[in-house]
């Protein structure tokens, strides 16, 4: 062996690492992508739909509670002007009598 | 080398901590046992050399023409077995000059070895190769 030989080799293997481009492995990809969705937690349909109702339920009652604490309050003020206007008139016939 | 450990290494991961850390894990470990096994560095032998290889050698031994477009990969590996016999500093010789055909200047700016130096261990090393591919090719002969 002399140093044209490895010459020739060292062109070679030069040319070798042009002609190789780094790519990932076969599949590599889908192998991560594949444990990336095992690893996150399992949900079947009728769970998704359950979550759903459960939220519509949720801001249902949410929406309903603030109605009625609206209504009540409203209420409130007609029960205590209707009861001024009462103790007026007792007041009044009191007076007369 | 790293990417094909942590792609073999895959249904070993736990899932526990970020994908990033395990990989830098893997690529750490990787690279000290690589270290550890740089410190014996134990010659080429032929049994180690695949078909393509020897197929190589023979070539080079018999032709003065340049090895075929196919023969490349097998030349690469070649080389690489041949650089694994060598030290560190004269492997980065070889790899960034003749492998990466860069010019000395280049070299000496990466490195920050001086040209002569650079030269000299490129020398060093291309006599150590050439030496380990002639015992590899007198040993196809026999």
């Amino acid at each position: 062996m002399n140093n044209k030989h490895i010459d020739r080799l060292l062109r070679s293997a030069a040319q070798a690492d042009e002609d190789a481009p780094a790519v990932m492995p076969f599949g590599f990809d889908t192998r991560v992508v594949a444990l990336w969705r095992a690893g996150s937690p399992k949900t079947n349909g009728v769970m998704q739909l359950l979550r759903r109702v459960a939220v519509l339920s949720i801001a249902i009652i949410v929406i309903s509670t603030i109605a009625a604490v609206r209504e009540a309050n409203q209420s409130r003020e007609i029960r205590e002007s209707f009861t001024n206007e009462f103790a007026i008139a007792d007041s009044a016939i009191q007076d007369e009598f | 080398m790293i990417f094909i450990k942590v792609f073999q290494k895959l249904s070993q991961f736990s899932g526990n901590v970020p994908l990033e850390h395990w990989v830098s894990r893997v690529a750490v470990n990787t690279c000290l046992n690589q270290i550890e096994s740089e410190k014996v560095r134990p010659e080429v032998r032929h049994a180690d050399l695949s078909l393509e290889e020897e197929a190589v050698v023979e070539n080079l031994a018999s032709s003065s023409d340049e090895l075929a477009p196919d023969q490349r990969f097998a030349s690469r590996q070649l080389v690489e077995h041949l650089l694994a016999a060598l030290k560190p500093v004269e492997r980065l010789a070889v790899d960034l000059l003749y492998l990466q055909g860069r010019s000395v200047e280049e070299i000496r700016k990466i490195t920050g070895w001086s040209a002569a130096l650079v030269k000299v261990r490129a020398f060093r090393a291309r006599q150590k190769m050439k030496r380990q591919l002639a015992k590899i090719s007198e040993k196809e002969k026999q």
